[in-house]
């Protein structure tokens, strides 16, 4: 992430992450991950304290609503910030996405620690 | 098909951000106002006066931001706009004197004095210093049809909750009723902004029609209605009203519009920029910076050749011809319609008012020139909201996220090296308020409702598409970042008070005196009626 021109102070103190959709193909996440909360999500991994490094899961759905919700694909960034924020590729116009922010464990264990709302990305339909 | 069947709608969109700098006569942002008004605004006026006085038919449709709203109601701008004008008076007639034995630019040097002379005339005399009056007669004598845009000109789907965006709709619309005393039957949303449930907050304030880039609907919708030139409706009825892309590039590209026309006046060759700063008495910044003066000697002149003088009889019959070249192209793109439309075709050309006149300096005379040509033509020139008034039902479609700016989506307000950076402490700022004003907007206090409406007005002018836009594009980044920081920190600052129970009532009133957008409503209880 760019450095940011700003004096005020970018935490919240809360963990939070949040996905703006830029256009069918990309958004931009960002979050905040607390010292509270960084050791509670790790403390539910068997491995904690020894690496689980931070990630962020960005997993797209055909439809939003969770009944009836297709199996999830995620695309997944390792983060090495507590603070940050990134662009991510979404891939498919007019799908659903949620971002996770959370830590990995052995054997692809994942403790998420904060999720998005599930958020649509556009459709393309060509104009003109 | 018959041509008389075409409609072309010409929607003018006008907004610049709160500038408003008291403790500074000389700010230069405050310029974009002044310019904004002595270029396009007044020349937009008197051209729809003219347009009266001949009867020639036709209507125009004009968004006015609340921001904007706001600024031509303001007596310390009034005040410093007439400043300005004079000082530009004054620095013609001393052009006009500099350039006696240069004679072609002499001759232009009188002809911009006559120029400014005649707008500060009509701004004081003629329209009594109000702008937004004479627009609003206008409105009344049936020659515009005035609508709103929301808010502070926040892109409505990057904001982080939905009652903000429902609250920027609000009051917009109040601010409107108040103002003009009817309430705006469209909303432009800003930068046409667009995703999906944004129409339910628009039929909620019974808006019947908004305008959205054309790629936001399908080509063709279910039953084949064909979205180029007939609009469509949300289940309730809201209109979409879609940018004609062929009739924005021709006026807008600046490298293929006509704008960019040989024969046009330069932009950017202004003597605030190519004389000796003793030539440019007050309008050189006591720091010394340069600014642009609205006197401009040169046409753009093919790319290549050393730049022509500019020649105001040329530059007019070049209007002409593109007003002409436009009314031909709608007309064929109109008979390309198909015979199946469920409605009247269309074509609705939309634009940033401030293009006409600023931008491009013979805006305002093709905007004319269009309007007495299409009434010789079989076309005819309506509002949105005439277009409804004579049309049974649209076909249904959901339109799909979308703006009008680069590539269609939000990449200009949403570039990760350039502004991206800016809404993690918008968002923040904004659910803060949301979650005190939950917890204390109860409160009897008069104190604690004035220093929450303030921080409501702040949020709202850290929000404005402004900022980030700026930001993406470089130019004016300092000014930008610092009104940004400025609102966040008075929100919180605001917002600490009213969770302490200790409200500052003279920092309180200072903001209140200084950014008092929206004074005149209840904005804790309109904020309160959004959640």
């Amino acid at each position: 992430m760019k450095a940011d021109p700003f004096i005020l102070d970018p935490s919240t103190d809360r963990d939070y992450v949040t996905l703006l959709v830029r256009d069918p193909d990309w958004a931009y996440v960002f979050w905040e991950a607390t010292a509270e909360g960084v050791t509670r999500s790790k403390s539910r991994l068997s491995n904690a304290g020894t690496g689980c490094p931070m990630v962020l899961r960005i997993y797209s759905f055909e439809r939003d609503n969770k009944a009836g919700r297709s199996k999830a694909e995620f695309a997944e960034y390792e983060v090495d910030q507590w603070l940050g924020g990134r662009l991510v590729l979404l891939g498919r116009p007019g799908t659903f996405h949620q971002a996770v922010l959370g830590f990995k464990g052995e054997g692809e264990t994942f403790s998420p620690l904060c999720r998005s709302p599930l958020v649509p990305s556009p459709q393309l339909f060509g104009g003109e | 098909m018959t041509l008389d069947r075409g409609a072309l709608c010409l929607v003018l969109h006008a907004h610049l951000p709160l500038v408003r700098h008291p403790e500074n006569p000389h700010h230069l942002e405050e310029h974009w106002y002044f310019e904004a008004m002595a270029d396009c605004y007044l020349p937009i006026l008197s051209m729809l006066d003219r347009l009266n006085r001949d009867q020639i038919p036709g209507r125009l449709t004009l968004s006015l931001s609340p921001t904007l709203l706001s600024m031509l109601d303001d007596e310390l701008l009034r005040d410093r706009f007439e400043e300005y004008l004079e000082r530009r008076i004054a620095l013609a007639r001393s052009e006009f004197e500099r350039t006696r034995d240069l004679p072609t630019f002499h001759r232009l040097a009188g002809w911009y004095l006559g120029l400014f002379e005649d707008t500060l005339e009509e701004f004081q005399k003629t329209y009594q210093r109000d702008v937004a009056s004479a627009l609003a007669t206008h409105h009344q004598n049936g020659r515009l049809e005035l609508i709103t845009c929301a808010g502070t000109h926040a892109v409505l789907p990057l904001l982080h909750q939905e009652t903000t965006r429902r609250a920027h709709i609000d009051l917009a619309v109040e601010q409107f009723h108040a103002r003009f005393g009817f309430y705006p039957t469209g909303l432009w949303l800003p930068e046409c902004g667009y995703q999906p449930g944004l129409e339910r907050l628009l039929e909620q304030r019974d808006i019947r029609y908004t305008i959205l880039e054309c790629h936001a609907l399908p080509a063709n919708s279910t039953g084949g209605h064909n979205h180029r030139f007939c609009p469509a409706a949300s289940d309730n009825g809201l209109a979409f009203f879609t940018r004609d892309q062929a009739a924005s590039a021709q006026v807008w590209s600046a490298t293929t519009g006509y704008p960019g026309d040989p024969d046009y006046r330069e932009f950017y060759r202004d003597i605030g920029f190519d004389l000796e700063a003793i030539h440019l008495g007050s309008f050189l910044a006591p720091d010394g910076i340069r600014t642009q003066t609205g006197l401009k000697y040169y046409r753009i002149t093919q790319a290549g050749e050393p730049k022509l003088p500019y020649e105001p009889d040329l530059a007019q019959q070049k209007v002409a011809e593109h007003a002409a070249h436009f009314i031909a192209s709608r007309m064929e793109q109109l008979q390309s319609a198909p015979q199946t439309l469920p409605c009247r075709p269309l074509v609705l050309a939309a634009f940033d008012a401030e293009l006409f006149g600023h931008w491009w300096f013979e805006g305002p005379a093709f905007l004319e020139q269009l309007f007495r040509q299409v009434a010789a033509s079989p076309l005819d020139l309506v509002t949105p909201g005439d277009y409804l008034e004579a049309q049974s039902a649209l076909p249904v479609a959901s339109p799909g996220t979308s703006s009008w700016g680069y590539n269609g989506f939000f990449e200009a307000w949403l570039n990760p090296d350039r502004n991206a950076w800016l809404y993690r402490y918008l968002h923040h700022a904004e659910d803060r308020l949301w979650a005190s004003f939950h917890r204390v907007a109860v409160s009897t206090s008069q104190e604690k409702n004035e220093a929450l409406a303030q921080a409501i007005r702040e949020l709202l002018l850290a929000q404005g598409s402004d900022w980030s836009f700026i930001l993406n594009t470089g130019t004016a980044v300092e000014y930008a970042v610092s009104r940004i920081q400025d609102h966040l920190e008075t929100v919180h600052r605001l917002l600490d008070m009213v969770e302490n129970g200790e409200i500052d009532r003279s920092f309180v009133h200072a903001r209140q005196e200084r950014w008092g957008i929206f004074s005149g409503l209840d904005l804790v209880g309109l904020w309160s009626k959004a959640s």
